[in-house]
């Protein structure tokens, strides 16, 4: 009897258990939410250090599964190899002639910098990295990278692919990071259209063609026009190529990304430092080092000084 | 019967579903087509979660159910905690109703696309009440689509292949039920 008692004390106190193991995890969900919309940092942190820890198990199913879709695109593309075949051949040539532009306006520029010595030039390295997972909702645009804290990656940085800007980091953890598309509802990228030179803000939708936002006029816009990073605030290089005016219509206009959302396989995260430029003697100060630069030293300028030279400057 | 199921069974019964919604999970986040307008990705967890709420009520617990919804909302990066409410909020529904279900795959059908379109539609309503921007309708509409068909097809999969019959239950209860 007294063992039966003691048999029914102890499954109601399971049950209890249970029920407040249901009840603490319905209120964990109910404040991820509120925490989800008031502060995401908070929860970018959070997110992060499960990404950490789950990052092998994902990139040990991302690979059959990237496999075989890329076994199905290559199958589409098999299909269509000799129409491919003359646009890479047409491809070639255009890129010819950028090559011979490219190298023009490299001497230029370098000419250009060399006679302005009182002006650190923007560093930018890169560390590139796998996508290995998205978010797999409707809700959010993002990509998980295989690249972390650990190999330099930091937060707010641009990530880039061959094509154009992809989004940027908004969340880094030790051995993964988070990178929120530029067609994410809460992406939002200063931005200007070239030739006009009209600034605006490029706002994420959910749609392949985000909006050109704050455009002070549409003269000046048309279809084709080039879209690039101002560089305002500091966080993104100046002039990396975002996309090109898609649609100019009554509400404004919409970009056509350049990034290559459909094969999104390897991204590079920027390390941009901006340019420090010296007006006062107080603003002799060694720019703060980041952390590792695995790709340092791309798009240095020639002959700009570095940044320990400059440090020494200060102390004099 | 779900009462006379043997804590061992039970316990293996919710490895399977654990392993099973983790798997489900990571399949879900592959990296396919990052467009926007892409075909958005079936909710797979969705599929497992339903199909052991169905057959296996006394092997998935709220409690697991919740944590599977919360791993993949904090891993996909949406709305953290609204995708582990409403699947739990559906898992239950299949689960006081699994009686019907088992003895109708018609029935059972009709709720998993019932439930398909309600999950999403839940979303938007929490979202909009949160005045959190949301994705269009049609994206939504075709998630539903996918989710469905691919519930089906984790259903198919499970009983048939990998052999996760019916057991009947005892009580009806929403909360606790699986012991």
């Amino acid at each position: 009897m007294a063992a039966r008692e003691r048999e029914d004390i102890g499954a109601e106190f399971g049950r209890l258990l249970r029920r407040g193991l249901i009840v603490a995890l319905v209120l964990l969900s109910l404040a991820l939410l509120v925490l989800w919309r008031a502060d995401s940092p908070r929860l970018e942190r959070l997110r992060m250090s499960l990404a950490d820890w789950a990052t092998p198990s994902v990139e040990m199913t991302a690979d059959p599964i990237g496999a075989v879709s890329d076994m199905a695109a290559d199958f589409r593309d098999f299909t269509r190899v000799h129409e491919r075949n003359r646009e890479l051949r047409a491809e070639i040539q255009r890129l010819r002639a950028w090559r011979e532009t490219a190298q023009q306006l490299e001497r230029e520029n370098a000419q250009l910098r060399a006679l302005n010595n009182l002006r650190l030039g923007s560093r930018t390295g890169f560390v590139a990295g796998e996508v290995i997972a998205d978010s797999g909702s409707p809700f959010a645009q993002s990509a998980l990278l295989n690249i972390g804290a650990d190999d330099g990656v930091i937060d707010g940085a641009a990530a880039v692919d061959g094509e154009g800007l992809v989004g940027r980091v908004v969340g880094v953890g030790r051995r993964a990071s988070r990178v929120l598309l530029l067609t994410d509802f809460n992406s939002r990228v200063p931005v200007k259209v070239l030739p006009s030179g009209r600034r605006a803000i490029l706002s994420g939708e959910n749609s392949d063609s985000p909006r050109l936002s704050f455009l002070d006029a549409l003269a000046g816009v048309a279809p084709g026009d080039q879209v690039v990073t101002t560089g305002d605030g500091g966080v993104f290089p100046p002039d990396l190529p975002v996309g090109r005016v898609a649609v100019v219509g009554e509400y404004g206009a919409r970009v056509q990304v350049a990034a290559d959302y459909e094969r999104l396989e390897f991204v590079r995260i920027l390390l941009y430092r901006p340019s420090t430029r010296i007006d006062t003697p107080g603003g002799l100060i060694a720019p703060r080092e980041s952390p590792a630069e695995p790709g340092d030293a791309e798009g240095a300028a020639p002959g700009a000084p570095d940044a320990p030279l400059l440090g020494q400057a200060g102390a004099d | 019967m779900a009462g006379n199921a043997s804590r061992p069974a039970r316990l293996a019964g919710m490895a399977a579903l654990a392993a099973l919604g983790w798997l489900a999970i990571l399949i879900g986040l592959a990296p396919i087509d990052a467009r926007a307008a892409a075909w958005p990705a079936p909710d797979l967890l969705f599929g497992v979660v339903a199909c052991f709420a169905v057959r296996r009520p006394s092997s998935s617990p709220a409690a697991l159910i919740l944590v599977l919804g919360l791993a993949r909302d904090v891993l996909g990066g949406g709305p953290a905690g609204l995708g582990a409410l409403t699947l739990w909020a559906a898992a239950e529904y299949l689960r006081f109703h699994r009686d019907r279900f088992i003895r109708s795959p018609l029935a059972e059908a009709g709720a998993l696309a019932a439930l398909s379109l309600l999950l999403p539609f839940a979303h938007l309503v929490a979202m909009t009440a949160l005045f959190a921007p949301s994705p269009p309708l049609s994206v939504l509409a075709l998630g539903a689509i996918s989710t469905f068909a691919a519930a089906l097809a984790v259903r198919v999969l499970l009983v048939h292949l990998l052999r996760i019959g019916g057991e009947a239950v005892e009580n009806h209860r929403l909360i606790g039920r699986a012991r």
